[in-house]
């Protein structure tokens, strides 16, 4: 047993050393892909880019006779209470959309394939989810989402940095 | 017993091991606190794991390199996994002794990492210090029912080496951004809906040295970190008590509730190694 508490040691020693490597991110890229059970973490919080923008989801439907439905937001921010100090599960799918978000935009900008960019999962996981989640209009065949991303609260700014196809219903 | 032969007297091992016993029995509780609530959050939001949910196996199954892929595994146990973490969580809470703790803790471990596959991209960093925690608890709950300090030290070692790791790269990567430097980015942050604040907002809006300033508290702060592994006892715990009421502040503004409770659980393990690093080097 003392045999075990040595080797105990000399692994978290490996894990803290492995840990200090993970933090660079080259080194991240070839270590995550070893952590099949996802035992290293990235301790840098907020940095170096500092998350400036609100991530929304907006998807618009294509009607029966060719005409085009307005955008509406598939994806909403409840305003921040004093209650989230202790109770806040929203900020899970609000977090699940925004990674699926900047996944999508990663993935495009790695290939120049539509094809790759819309079997990737993060394409299809916000398609499910806009297809799934919010109501479709009356006529409707099929559905179009956006990523638009925004700055600030007073006087915003916007990005639409995604557009996808239509998808039939 | 010498730890890791560097001459650490005999007489430390039965202090070392009365630290251990009453950090365990702390971090079982916040670790308890953690998992319940983190939970409970996860149970509120069971539609996302149904078949039209944002976390719909039908979709998340697509994901090259999953080792099982089983819909009775990944699917139809997630209300079984929630379920055993509650209880497990209640354990922790309300069950003391190193036995039942482990078999808590193993519970624990087992179905965080459950979650963090089947939800993909859905755990984020207070989930990751959390299991650390609770893998780090588990050695010493171990160590403390088998009676191998060693094996507790450990689980000492793991945790507050990596809250001491998690504080300091936190600092360092800030230091190096310009967007901290320069106090823009918590401009930035509380801007956002998501993780921002109204009040926040338009305080930082108003005083762009008030931002400045409290990012550069945020860089020190978490970058001299590791020395409070060397402070006197009541310095650590105003240390502690600081970063706590850093990360209310946090819950508070961004929302990010979880953070407090899991950080917290680091907190027992690295007052034990300070104290141990204090009789070690005969410091204070």
């Amino acid at each position: 047993m003392s045999t075990i508490g040595a080797v105990a040691i000399g692994l978290v020693v490996l894990w803290l050393l492995v840990t200090i490597a993970y933090q660079n991110a080259p080194l991240r890229t070839k270590l995550s892909r070893l952590d099949v059970i996802k035992t290293l973490p990235n301790w840098s919080f907020f940095a170096p880019q500092p998350i400036t923008r609100d991530t929304h989801i907006v998807v618009r439907d294509l009607l029966v006779d060719g005409a085009v439905g307005a955008w509406r937001p598939a994806s909403a921010f409840p305003a921040r209470k004093v209650l989230h100090v202790i109770w806040h599960p929203e900020k899970r799918p609000e977090k699940i959309l925004r990674d699926a978000s900047r996944t999508l935009k990663l993935t495009r900008a790695r290939t120049t394939s539509a094809d790759v960019v819309q079997c990737s999962l993060a394409y299809l996981l916000i398609l499910h989810y806009c297809t799934g989640q919010s109501p479709r209009q009356l006529n409707a065949v099929a559905r179009q989402f956006a990523i638009v991303e925004t700055s600030g609260r007073e006087g915003r700014r916007i990005w639409i940095t995604f557009i996808s196809e239509f998808h039939r219903f | 017993m010498d730890y890791l032969h560097l001459g650490i007297p005999p007489i430390l091992n039965s202090l070392y091991a009365q630290d251990t016993v009453v950090a365990l029995r702390a971090t079982a509780i916040l670790i308890g606190a953690w998992c319940l609530l983190s939970t409970l959050e996860w149970v509120n939001n069971i539609e996302m794991f149904g078949a039209n949910g944002l976390l719909s196996w039908r979709i998340l199954s697509l994901r090259p390199g999953l080792i099982v892929r089983s819909d009775v595994f990944w699917d139809r146990s997630v209300t079984w996994i929630l379920i055993t973490r509650v209880i497990a969580a209640i354990a922790l809470l309300f069950v003391p002794g190193a036995g039942s703790e482990c078999i808590a803790l193993v519970a624990i471990i087992a179905t965080s990492w459950f979650l963090a596959v089947r939800t993909w991209l859905g755990t984020d960093g207070s989930d990751q210090i959390a299991q650390i925690a609770c893998i780090g608890a588990l050695l010493i709950a171990t160590g403390v029912f088998f009676k191998q300090p060693k094996l507790s030290f450990a689980g000492s070692l793991l945790v507050g080496g990596q809250l001491t790791l998690a504080y300091f790269f936190g600092g360092i990567t800030k230091l190096l951004s310009a967007e901290w430097r320069h106090g823009r980015a918590l401009v930035g942050i509380m801007g956002t809906h998501s993780f921002g604040h109204a009040l926040g907002a338009r305080i930082f809006a108003r005083s762009s040295l008030l931002a400045l300033i409290l990012c550069w508290l945020v860089i020190l702060c978490e970058t001299l970190f590791p020395l409070a592994l060397f402070a006197p006892p009541v310095i650590l715990l105003l240390t502690l008590a600081t970063l706590l009421l850093f990360h209310i502040s946090h819950a508070y503004m961004m929302g990010l509730n979880t953070f407090v409770w899991a950080f917290a659980t680091a907190y027992p393990s690295f007052i034990v190694l300070s104290r141990l690093t204090a009789r070690t080097l005969n410091l204070h």
